[in-house]
């Protein structure tokens, strides 16, 4: 008898199982029946600065505007390019059964923000690797007043995570990476390689907002476990960073 | 009751006398603007006691709900009995016009009454809507959420329990997205300040 495969869940596929239409949501169930389902502390901190964050802004922004229409208004005003598209098509979904009542769509993103959503990222996972101590992963959005704060960003300054040292730990795959990805034509892994660089020469460089900002995939892809295959939808960041890490990729039966 | 009619200017202009005045019981103030009224200044005892006569009607309302909702469910799981497979549409109708009452008179009660009766109303409508197909073995999970309405007293961590509960039961009440969020999410700019 085999064992269950394991399987590491990334920030994308966890936003997917949670928002996708249920056909989808089924496909990605499927793909993880009987698998040992692993996700991380760090994927956690991503996910709520990225989907829970926009749970609370559209909150906050439906809260203070008088007619519902003028969320709309709102979001296209005060909110960039693609934070606006995000929350539109959140806000489309919550439309999208008929609801539109205010104090009732305020009621059900209250829901999602204060634990529905951290809830179905927990949902069938078996583990939570820890391995950066991510201090982001310990925020939960907080009520002030009517509205919620979520604090989404850290500072170099001020220590809270592990990451550096973790890291540290790394410096022959970091240096893989620097070199691997060198000139790289996706930006945003060449830019990955020249902060491997500085990172090999200075570790603290890695925290704050190069962490949130630009070495998100390089810690999943550090963290991921060697036993365990990463699923993902954002195959082009991850495909050149695995294999030059000699991890796998899980690429489920269609 | 005694009852002043002011308006906002009065009102503004008065307010610290009105204080104690409304303080020692004399009577409350309607505030009026173009002579509606728009809202009133009454004493904080009186206050207090409207907050719980209202609780208390809530409560009363949400028990009074959740018996129909029940005893709807369980008629529709004696009927599930019969073979082959139930047509669950007009029990989700006639649920959901329940549950829109019962979600409106949690709101008076708690956070937590109000988050519970939300998800079982969003769900609902999700069933309602095609999304989700409602099995005839999801009903007594139901039935177990509607019940802890009924307690006086609920928490959030008895909410966030319940959440989980249904999730595990496959009553999954958040609404899906249409269209490509997660590539939305891929590549990252610069927040506005």
């Amino acid at each position: 008898m085999s064992a269950a495969p394991h399987i590491f869940l990334d920030t994308t596929i966890q936003i997917e199982r949670v928002t996708a239409t249920r056909a989808r949501q089924a496909e990605i169930a499927q793909a993880l029946a009987g698998a040992r389902v692993i996700s991380s502390t760090y994927v956690l901190g991503e996910y709520l600065r990225t989907l829970a964050q926009d749970a609370l802004v559209l909150h906050n922004l439906a809260l203070r505007s008088e007619q519902l229409y003028d969320v709309e208004t709102q979001i296209a005003h005060l909110l960039n390019k693609r934070s606006a598209s995000r929350c539109l098509l959140l806000w489309a979904s919550l439309h999208r059964l008929g609801v539109y009542e205010k104090p009732k769509l305020l009621r059900t993103l209250r829901v999602y923000i204060e634990y529905g959503l951290v809830n179905r990222f927990m949902l069938g996972a078996d583990e939570l690797l820890d391995t950066t101590a991510c201090g982001l992963a310990r925020e939960r959005p907080a009520p002030l007043g009517e509205v919620y704060r979520l604090r989404t960003q850290c500072t170099r300054p001020v220590k809270e995570c592990d990451l550096a040292e973790r890291l540290a730990e790394h410096q022959s795959e970091m240096r893989v990476l620097a070199d691997g990805l060198k000139d790289h034509p996706e930006p945003a892994l060449a830019r990955m390689s020249t902060l491997c660089a500085l990172i090999l020469e200075d570790p603290d460089v890695a925290r704050g907002r190069n962490c949130t900002w630009y070495l998100g995939d390089l810690i999943i892809a550090l963290e991921l476990p060697v036993d365990a295959a990463l699923y993902t939808t954002n195959r082009r960041h991850f495909e050149p960073l695995c294999a030059l890490l000699g991890k796998q990729m899980y690429k489920p039966r269609t | 009751m005694l009852e002043r009619r002011l308006s906002v200017t009065e009102t503004r202009n008065r307010l610290p006398a009105l204080v104690g005045e409304i303080a020692e019981g004399k009577g409350e103030v309607v505030i009026t603007t173009r002579n509606e009224p728009k809202a009133v200044i009454v004493d904080y005892e009186a206050f207090l006691r409207h907050r719980r006569l209202r609780m208390q009607g809530a409560r009363h309302v949400v028990v009074e709900l959740v018996a129909d909702a029940q005893a709807l469910l369980q008629a529709t799981q004696e009927s599930c009995r019969g073979a082959g497979e139930p047509d669950l549409y007009l029990f989700l109708v006639s649920l959901e016009e329940l549950l829109r009452d019962i979600w409106e008179a949690a709101e008076e009660i708690s956070p937590a009454h109000a988050s519970i009766a939300s998800e079982l109303l969003d769900a609902t409508r999700l069933y309602l809507a095609g999304e989700d197909r409602l099995r005839p073995e999801q009903l007594p999970a139901l039935a177990e959420a509607l019940t802890l309405l009924t307690r006086d007293e609920l928490t959030m961590v008895e909410a966030v329990a319940t959440d989980r509960r249904l999730l595990s039961h496959g009553i999954n009440p958040m609404f899906p997205v249409q269209g490509d969020l997660v590539s939305l999410y891929e590549e990252k700019e610069p927040e506005p300040a």
